[in-house]
């Protein structure tokens, strides 16, 4: 029995296999050549030099991609908490059979691949699709919306993929609020609202939290839908990324962008726990 | 069976706190609670009691509030409470597993009710202050449930249902999580301080000992139905069936037959063991098939025949040692009877041994004999 403890270690060697050639090790790489330099003519120089960060750092344009990739994250973060708490409640209180009913509908999407999926929303938001026909059908409009390869339409498709990020950790939580709970905050005065605000509410923050964070770190890194539905009036990062490193053959530059993004992911991760530990220390110790 | 004494603990129900009137409830075809009536008097405590199924917390929930009644009225000082909330009831509950709010603190905990009420700061202050010298909760304000011990999560359910002043309140199991020796310390400290608040209380238990140690009246249920109302000195003693009988206690069950001679009727358990009963059965009882009710503890042992036991001896098969008492199994012919006594060596009992043979003594009057075969 004295070689146990080396046991589960050993159990991480199928999927270290598979992570460090194939993630790891290009990690790496993006990261090594975000210190190197572009050359029109020499691709990639090993010179050391922070040049490429103080270029993504300062130059408006790549800020600004930043900073609309940041607001995009964050608009539908909250719009997907909006939208899943009063789903997630209904999951969470409804009777076995509709329960698998209503998780059925969360995974459905997940099961299609994101390709189908966005041909639904372009079937849907084209300038003749569906949405269109109906406001030009009821004579709400003149001319049609420009809603597809616009921000909003994707906007409408990144929650979309992303909403069941949100209800999923929310059910998970509200699923384990004691139902003893809600009756002890009834039998001490407390009515429906107040028991949502004051023992719900608080009780499926760590849900609420986890969703978030999924969310977020998703939209930030998403490159499908922002190739496939967005402007190219309004870049975002990842997409940016790929220009930079496919089209203008700037690995230098891109792997500092990449860096910078993947810092943002895991400073917003840190963050959010820190915060979630600030505000519901309760939570660490349940 | 002992006749009911209705009188002797009936209250006068427009002096009732909280009263309880032909109440029912169906769960689809299953009766959780049927015909129920009750009047509980301001500060008295009385313990529900019975078997797991038998309905007792459904009574609890539809007085709660979080189950409505098919029929009958709640009314508690009077008013009817049927179509009141439970938010509004002003009616407090401890829960089985004490039920804290996880994301709160003790005293938060204890506030929670107090804000609810939209209490001023300096009021809820001083009543949480009180509720935790009164229930020795000192130092431990700032600590979450999870941080608590069991014993110290049920202090803090009382104080929190307590701080409230509630008109009543509810306890559902609320020391079956403890273990025993904490559970009879708080029970004895509850007790005390319930009635010196005079809080008036309903609690749901399975557990007699717990009945006894808290109650000053016990209900009985049993299939939905209270089977008796009485103070526990009485609803042991005089147990109005003998599906009470049977649940309050550790009681032998005898099919017995009954028969007529010059004295009147008597009751014969066989091998050897007959007795005529107190007080005598009238004598238009019909003979034949009975059953005879005695408690184990209400049984004795001796070495030669007795008054009720005058042929072929009982066979003692096991001994049990129980702390302050022992389990003795005897078998009579086909049999066994439970024989419970002090394990204290005293001067007039009979020490006996495994395979010894024992003769049967019990008071007559102490058995409850039914004119039905079991």
């Amino acid at each position: 029995m004295r070689a146990r403890p080396y046991v589960p270690w050993l159990w991480l060697l199928p999927a270290g296999a598979l992570l460090i050639p194939f993630f790891v090790l290009p990690l790496l790489a993006i990261l090594r050549n975000s210190v190197y330099r572009d050359d029109p003519t020499r691709f990639l120089v090993p010179d050391l030099t922070l040049a490429n960060y103080v270029k993504v750092l300062s130059d408006p344009y790549y800020l600004g991609v930043f900073a609309d990739t940041i607001g995009i994250a964050l608009v539908v973060a909250a719009a997907a908490l909006v939208l899943a708490y009063p789903f997630a409640l209904v999951i969470a209180r409804a009777a076995a059979r509709s329960r698998a009913l209503l998780f059925w509908v969360v995974y459905l999407p997940l099961y299609v691949s994101v390709i189908m999926r966005v041909f639904g929303w372009l079937v849907i938001t084209a300038d003749s699709g569906l949405i269109n026909q109906v406001l030009l059908g009821l004579h709400l409009t003149s001319r049609p919306l420009h809603i597809l390869y616009e921000v909003e339409g994707m906007t409408l498709g990144i929650l979309h993929r992303y909403l069941p990020f949100m209800i999923l950790p929310l059910v998970n939580t509200l699923q384990k609020i004691d139902g003893a709970v809600l009756k002890a905050s009834a039998s001490l005065g407390a009515g429906s609202w107040l028991t949502w605000r004051r023992v719900i509410l608080p009780l499926s923050l760590p849900g609420a939290v986890a969703g978030t964070q999924l969310v977020v770190a998703g939209v930030l890194s998403d490159y499908v839908l922002p190739l496939l539905m967005g402007a190219t009036s309004f870049p975002m990062v990842a997409p940016t990324i790929y220009y930079e490193a496919a089209t203008n053959a700037a690995w230098a530059l891109s792997g500092a962008m990449a860096s910078v993004l993947l810092a943002i992911v895991g400073l917003f991760l840190v963050g959010a726990n820190l915060a979630l530990r600030r505000f519901a220390p309760w939570a660490s110790s349940l | 069976m002992a006749p009911r004494d209705a009188t002797a603990a009936a209250l006068d129900t427009a002096a009732a706190e909280l009263e309880l009137q032909g109440l029912r409830k169906r769960f689809g075809n299953v009766v959780a609670v049927e015909a129920c009536d009750l009047a509980v008097a301001r500060g008295e405590i009385v313990a529900l009691l019975g078997p797991s199924g038998c309905g007792k917390s459904t009574l609890l929930n539809v007085i709660a509030g979080f189950e409505a009644p098919d029929a009958g009225t709640v009314r508690l000082r009077g008013k009817l409470l049927n179509d009141v909330p439970p938010h509004r009831r002003n009616i407090a509950m401890v829960f089985q597993h004490y039920a804290m709010f996880p994301h709160l603190t003790v005293a938060e905990n204890i506030a929670y009710g107090l804000r609810a009420r939209r209490l001023d700061g300096a009021t809820i202050r001083a009543r949480v202050a009180e509720m935790v010298a009164l229930l020795q909760l000192a130092g431990l304000e700032d600590r979450y449930p999870a941080q608590l011990s069991g014993g110290q999560r049920q202090r803090v359910a009382v104080a929190r249902a307590l701080a409230v002043r509630p008109d009543m309140l509810l306890l559902d199991e609320a020391f079956s999580a403890l273990d025993r020796n904490l559970r009879e310390e708080m029970q004895l400290e509850l007790s005390l301080l319930l009635r010196r608040l005079e809080v008036t209380t309903i609690m749901v238990t399975h557990d007699q000992r717990e009945a006894f140690a808290l109650a000053d009246r016990i209900a009985v249920m049993e299939a939905g139905r209270i089977a008796q109302v009485d103070t526990p000195e009485r609803v042991y003693h005089r147990p109005s069936n003998r599906h009470v009988l049977c649940f309050l206690g550790s009681t032998n069950a005898l099919p017995a037959s009954l028969s007529r001679d010059a004295g009147g009727v008597r009751v014969d358990i066989g091998a050897g063991v007959s007795f005529r009963p107190v007080p005598p059965l009238p004598a238009s009882t019909e003979t034949g098939a009975a059953t005879v009710y005695l408690r184990a503890e209400d049984l004795s042992l001796a070495r030669a025949p007795t008054a009720v036991h005058i042929a072929d001896p009982a066979i003692v098969t096991l001994r049990r040692f129980l702390g302050a008492q022992e389990r003795i199994v005897v078998a009579l012919g086909e049999r066994q009877l439970v024989v419970e006594r002090a394990a204290e060596r005293g001067r007039t009992r009979l020490e006996v041994a495994v395979g010894e043979a024992v003769f049967l003594d019990f008071d007559p009057a102490r058995c409850h004999v039914a004119t039905e075969p079991r």
